[in-house]
């Protein structure tokens, strides 16, 4: 062993000398500062950076006429053995200079947010039990003090101490042998931290639920299938068929301290692609749904995709926003959904204002008054084709909202299709509820790096919408399809990738190109900024690495 | 509001490249639907649980009860009551299919009776005469070591192809193209033109392997148009004689 | 400030297994004392005489006596072997046994003549009463202040909640009177000087050429550029030694104490 060149000083006592860097203005994480989230855009707090899930930062460090110089500051590579074939889909959160994600499987690590060095390191094994229908996905965690949760593959939800990475609880959330699983970073609403399972493809039966942030003590639980008795279980027409009914969650809920109201986005119904075991609307699968996040009891919903056959999850992020909207100041909820339509609501009351396709669609032609789309096609046994495809004209990906260009930024499939084929499903215990794969063009990144598609197949985009009108402001279109977020800026720029392992900046108001950069793998995560010593960051995840840009010095 | 599709014009793209209906136009004609791969796996899959201990591998295990050649024979209309319903006062019990499902079964049959006739009338010998020979095959096939590059690989073509199968690529090689053996014409701003097949693009270049077997990116501002073609393979039907198209079909099903 | 004197115990005869190649190099990471060798030995008699022999030596290719081992030459890989087994031979594992009570069947091993021991500590250790112990370690001795035990504590110091199945007496007690003797790599201490004077001191996390990543001893996460750095370096234990501060008894008790805690991280 060689010591030398190492100096050596003694520390008499006990006594701690108390830091006093530049960078150490840390503090618990109270409801209170995750309340005011935009009032520090240093840090970056909650999943999507803010209650509102705007995914939109006020850091101006960054700008439309200096980002062709942004560089990258570091990369965290992850420690799976799956490597850049794994999906890497967790959004950071940044707490005065140190930063916090989750690597495959169920890896949480503490990262200094200036060298991406690491802190600790929380490695969670899974149990050999977990199903796992899509990848061993995470997409990040939630804070409160100085406690960490992070859900697991398993099912279970980990309460992790932010300074040392120690486990302060740990409970089974469901159980993870009939395909239950936790890929949702959780939400924290007061003091309770709120989740609820992905696994729509093992017939679960979905529910969101929160514990006491301290405890880990269950405070209550919505069924997003209702059994019997409870109200809406009438859309479930046949016996025991909300057993085995899906309604998973497995993105992100937002939250309107003002009006006290959260909001989830929930899955499909189970079977994916066989509805006729399932008669009636499958309440509230495919759907938003509104709750008082003090006892869980629903105050609203609305269905984008009732008794769904095409697997259009609900699950995307809602975006609430404070607009004139047509010459009303509403309170209003975003919704670009998989299905294909782009959404307005008063988040008020659910009230439906407007909805049309922002993408090819022919799954319907129309809604009626009250918001209920006109279904014309469906699965059969001899194959229909359908637009959008299976995989959604957009999904769990991050979409935002600027303040400064008032549009709406939605990572888009466009104008895909599948053949959904009806054939016979009978549900197993722990086995996929599914029914026939409809056709893809568009596999998953596997080991084959190939892209030979035909320009008919479909293609993807970031697209600027303008929620006044539904209309498409702009397209930056991409070869390859994209499963990336999008971040905004306040000095109008748009952050956002593509399986192709780009990250581009583009200018919010056109969408121009103004800089990019290959990652040498997938993205598929949400960016993020933060500023550390009045410097501004943003990170992106891509492949098998979290990647960090800034400006030069 | 709602921009909608031209449904029959677009649902002719995946049916084309997914169906193999084109390799058997004489059985087809009896199918009450076209089927598509999917089906003849599923067929296949739902014969091999429920008719093969009876009927044997090859349909042939009843005397005098070649289910194979007797599915060639007979319409959709006479052959799903059977399979489905059973013939009454026989071992033929029935299945309790839906009808869809004995429809990928009497499909999957009529490919087991094609691939049966072709095997037999083919000489594998003579078959690998004409494929090495005057059949050009090695100029854009390689088999093990020997051939060209620019097309698939046949080494192992026997293992993943069926005879009739075979026989259709020949006779008609644009019916279904495997999405990672399509060509297209690189047309360049200063007016080449690169063929090829292939292999990768993103949103700002295309990566071809070119007909003379070089490794070419091309950046897509230098690309004027990226044209998707038809495969550069030709129809054999009017170039061999069936026996001899038969030779070639037997001697690729030999390669494993 | 004088450095600190690192002890660094280099087994007698090391050299000389050196030369016999780098798989059977003998690593010793702990000194042992009589107390432990002795526990291990009865251990041994219990659960390995019975296909190794009283002298160790009763399997052949696998002679413990000789100082050489096959599966691994630290303290962590004997342990791991003992607990798991080898599969695909006839050495089952040995689950029942807890991590410090293999660790002193390993010192045990380690003071067979030619495992090249000496022992350096001949110290008597005493083990006494745990829940007399539990009222020191919350009370007098302060522990709490930097230790915690099943979440309840500081977090500057190592967390004890299992520290009773992976030590034994003696390196417990030996780190009550002695803490800078032998500390564990994820808990040395660091201290840095910023360009203003100001002092950091905590818990060493990471460090790579440029910067240095610590929990400050107000427990917070902290990382320095090294290049803005006055002054940095490693530091001795902020533990103080309780050598002159409690009496033999209560360190036994506290022995006693800390060997009952066994709790959560028991493996």
């Amino acid at each position: 062993m060689n010591l030398r060149g190492l100096v050596f000083v003694q520390i008499v006592g006990l006594a701690g000398i108390l830091a006093t860097g530049s960078n150490l203005a840390y503090g618990q994480v109270t409801s209170e500062r995750l309340l005011e989230a935009g009032q520090e855009p240093r840090n970056w707090l909650t999943y999507s950076g803010g209650y509102d899930s705007q995914r939109h930062t006020t850091l101006t460090g960054i700008t439309p006429a200096n980002v062709v110089d942004l560089q990258l500051e570091w990369v965290y590579q992850v420690r799976s053995r799956a490597g850049a074939a794994e999906k890497f889909e967790a959004t950071p959160l940044v707490v005065d200079g140190v930063m916090y994600t989750v690597t495959p499987p169920n890896d949480l690590v503490a990262l200094d947010a200036l060298t991406g060095r690491a802190f600790w390191i929380y490695s969670h094994t899974p149990s050999q039990d977990a199903r796992v229908c899509c990848g061993r996905i995470n997409r990040g965690v939630a804070i409160h003090g100085d406690t960490l949760f992070m859900g697991t593959i398993d099912a279970h939800l980990l309460a992790i101490d932010a300074r040392n990475g120690r486990l302060k609880w740990d409970v089974e959330v469901a159980d993870p042998a009939l395909g239950y699983a936790l890929t949702v970073a959780p939400l924290i609403v007061k003091d309770k931290v709120v989740v609820g399972p992905a696994g729509g493809e093992y017939g679960i039966r979905g529910f969101i639920v929160a514990y006491d942030v301290e405890t880990g003590n269950e405070e209550w639980r919505f069924n997003t299938v209702p059994g019997p008795g409870e109200p809406a279980s009438e859309t479930w027409e046949r016996e025991d068929s909300w057993r085995t009914g899906g309604g998973s969650i497995w993105v992100t809920g937002s939250y309107d301290p003002e009006l006290d109201l959260m909001y989830w986005g929930v899955g499909n119904p189970g079977p994916d692609w066989n509805g006729d075991s399932r008669p009636g609307d499958n309440l509230y699968t495919d759907s938003v749904v509104a709750l008082d996040p003090d006892n869980g009891e629903l105050q609203w919903h609305y269905q984008f995709t009732p008794h769904d056959e095409m697997d259009y999850d609900a699950v995307q992020v809602p975006v609430l926003v404070d607009m004139n909207w047509r010459g009303e100041d509403r309170q209003v909820m975003l919704w670009a959904n998989r299905n294909g339509l782009f959404y307005v609501f008063d988040r008020t009351d659910g009230e439906f204002l407007h909805g049309s396709p922002f993408v090819e669609v022919n799954w319907m032609d129309g809604f009626d008054e009250n918001g209920r789309p006109n279904q014309v096609l469906a699965p059969t046994e001899g194959g229909t084709l359908i637009m959008p495809n299976n995989q959604g004209a957009t999904n769990w990906y991050s979409p935002s909202y600027s303040p400064e260009t008032e549009l709406f930024y939605i990572p888009s499939w466009v104008d895909t299709f599948s053949v959904y084929t009806k054939r016979p499903v009978e549900y197993v215990e722990g086995q996929q509820f599914v029914g026939a794969f409809p056709t893809m063009a568009m596999p998953a990144l596997g080991t084959q790096p190939t892209n030979v598609r035909l320009p008919e197949e479909g293609f993807g985009a970031i697209q600027a919408v303008d929620p006044q009108t539904g209309d498409i402001e702009w397209m930056f279109e991409m070869t390859d399809v994209t499963d990336s977020g999008v971040l905004s800026t306040a000095s109008n720029l748009v952050f956002a990738g593509g399986r192709e392992g780009y990250f581009y900046a583009l200018d919010a108001r056109d969408g121009s190109m103004l800089w990019r950069q290959s990652l040498g793998g997938q993205v598929s995560a949400g960016p993020m900024s933060y500023e550390v010593n009045g410097r501004q960051y943003v990170a992106i995840a891509a492949g098998a690495g979290l990647f960090v840009f800034a400006l030069p010095e | 509001m709602i921009r909608t599709l031209a449904i029959a014009a677009a649902l002719a793209f995946p049916v084309a490249a997914s169906a193999v209906s084109g390799r058997a136009a004489a059985p087809q004609a009896q199918a009450n639907f076209t089927a598509t791969e999917l089906d003849y796996a599923e067929g296949g899959a739902l014969y091999r649980n429920r008719c093969l201990r009876c009927h044997g591998p090859d349909g042939v295990a009843l005397e005098g009860t070649d289910i194979a050649a007797l599915s060639t024979t007979l319409s959709d209309d006479d052959l799903l009551p059977v399979i489905i319903g059973g013939i009454p006062e026989t071992a033929m019990s029935p299945t309790g299919l839906t009808a869809f499902e004995a429809g990928t079964v009497a499909a999957y049959l009529r490919f087991v009776a094609i691939d049966r006739v072709t095997e037999a009338q083919g000489d594998a010998a003579r078959g690998q005469a004409l494929v090495e020979g005057r059949g050009g095959c090695l100029v854009c096939h390689a088999i093990e070591v020997a051939g060209g590059l620019v097309a698939p690989d046949l080494s192992d073509i026997g293992s993943r192809r069926r005879s009739g199968e075979l026989r259709d690529s020949l006779l008609d090689p644009n019916a279904e193209v495997r999405t990672e053996n399509r060509f297209v014409d690189a047309h360049l701003t200063g007016g080449t033109t690169v063929r090829g097949r292939l292999l990768n693009q993103d949103s700002f270049s295309v990566q071809i392997l070119s007909m003379d077997e070089r490794l070419t990116a091309i950046s897509k501002s230098d690309l004027e148009e990226l044209e998707f073609i038809d495969s550069p393979m030709p129809s054999f039907r009017d170039r061999l004689t069936p026996q001899e198209l038969n030779d070639i079909v037997r001697y690729l099903t030999t390669l494993r | 400030m004088p450095p600190v004197r690192m002890r660094i115990r280099v087994i007698a005869g090391c050299a000389a297994l050196i030369l016999t190649g780098a798989s059977t190099l003998t690593a010793q990471e702990h000194s042992y004392a009589p107390a432990d060798i002795q526990a291990g030995q009865g251990l041994f008699q219990g659960n390995c005489s019975g296909c190794h022999g009283q002298a160790g030596d009763g399997v052949q290719g696998a002679d413990l006596s000789s100082g050489r081992f096959r599966r691994g030459s630290s303290d962590e890989d004997l342990i791991r072997v003992i607990r798991s087994g080898i599969a695909g031979t006839s050495m089952p594992p040995h689950e029942s046994l807890s991590v410090g009570d293999t660790r002193t069947i390993v010192a045990f091993l380690r003071s067979l003549p030619a495992g090249g021991v000496v022992p350096v500590d001949d110290r008597e250790v005493r083990v006494g009463d745990a829940a007399r112990g539990q009222a020191v370690f919350e009370g007098r001795g302060e522990c709490t202040t930097c230790h915690s035990v099943n979440g309840e504590g500081g977090l500057r110091g190592p967390d004890l909640g299992g520290i009773g199945a992976r030590r034994s007496p003696g390196s417990l007690e030996q780190s009550i009177l002695e803490p800078s003797a032998e500390i564990r790599a994820g808990n040395r201490s660091y201290r840095v000087v910023d360009a203003t004077g100001a002092t950091v001191t905590g818990l060493l996390l990471n460090q790579d050429t440029h910067s240095i990543q610590m929990m400050s001893t107000d427990e917070r996460l902290v990382s320095f550029l090294k290049s803005e750095l006055r002054e940095f370096g490693f530091a001795s234990s902020p533990m103080p030694s309780y050598q002159d501060e409690l009496s033999g008894d209560e360190v036994a008790d506290l022995v006693g104490y800390l060997l009952s805690l066994r709790g959560e991280d028991a493996q």
